[in-house]
């Protein structure tokens, strides 16, 4: 990794069209502005990194109709639940 | 042969599809750009973003203002334009709905942190951190009778 030492009100360029900028230092926390094109998201890595994992725990691998039958099941036992009658039984 | 009277055809209402596309795929998954949004009046007030890929993989996802009527998204002005997305924020153009991560009752959560908003003329959509996302919980649990 590169390591580069700045001042407050220093800047470091990336590329053509990214610039970082040390806006203030206090102590154990830094300031930093950040100008980019649009298309480039800007993330604080613990916040991608959370996002990321949520977005897979979603995902898990789940075979679309598995899931739809415990939530139509959850969903259902939620409305006889709602009209105070007991779950009807079926079939299945 | 006795056929039970109950047993009657189901009108099942249809389920709806439509194609959409996140060009900058889900944050942290950039390789998932195409889906189809299912909305399936059987899981309501669920729906379903089903990836267009060799897996199937499912996003079951929620509508958040069912989740907490408060909600308040600030979206970044660069990506509500680039979703062509008005100022006023007009909300039939916009569908916006948060990725539920799991589904097993009592630890049904939401992350409220990162909606999806969708324009629905153009099917463009995009996962957005909001700039309020302090404000919200990325595990939001869901109090699932209030759906």
């Amino acid at each position: 990794m590169l390591t580069l030492s700045r001042k407050s009100g220093e800047t470091i360029r990336i590329g053509e069209d990214i610039f970082i900028t040390i806006k203030r230092i206090d102590s154990d926390v830094v300031k930093i502005g950040i100008q980019a094109p649009a298309e480039i998201a800007i993330y604080r890595e613990e916040v991608y990194e959370k996002m990321k994992s949520l977005n897979l725990q979603a995902s898990s691998h789940t075979k679309g109709a598995t899931k739809r039958r415990s939530l139509i099941k959850l969903l259902g036992r939620l409305h006889h639940s709602d009209n105070g009658n007991p779950p009807q039984s079926s079939s299945e | 042969m006795h056929l039970h009277t109950t047993t009657k055809l189901q009108e099942k209402p249809a389920a709806e599809k439509a194609e959409v596309t996140l060009p900058s795929g889900l944050i942290g998954l950039p390789q998932f750009t195409s889906f189809q949004l299912i909305t399936d009046p059987e899981i309501t007030p669920f729906v379903v973003l089903r990836h267009l890929g060799e897996e199937g993989l499912d996003f079951l996802m929620v509508d958040p203002f069912k989740v907490l009527t408060e909600y308040n998204l600030e979206v970044p002005d660069a990506d509500a334009e680039k979703l062509g997305l008005s100022a006023s924020g007009q909300t039939p153009l916009i569908l916006n709905v948060v990725i539920v991560a799991s589904i097993d009752p009592p630890n049904i959560t939401a992350n409220l942190m990162a909606p999806i908003l969708f324009n629905r003329e153009t099917g463009m959509g995009k996962q957005i951190l909001l700039e309020n996302c302090s404000s919200y919980s990325a595990e939001h649990l869901l109090d699932i009778h209030s759906l």
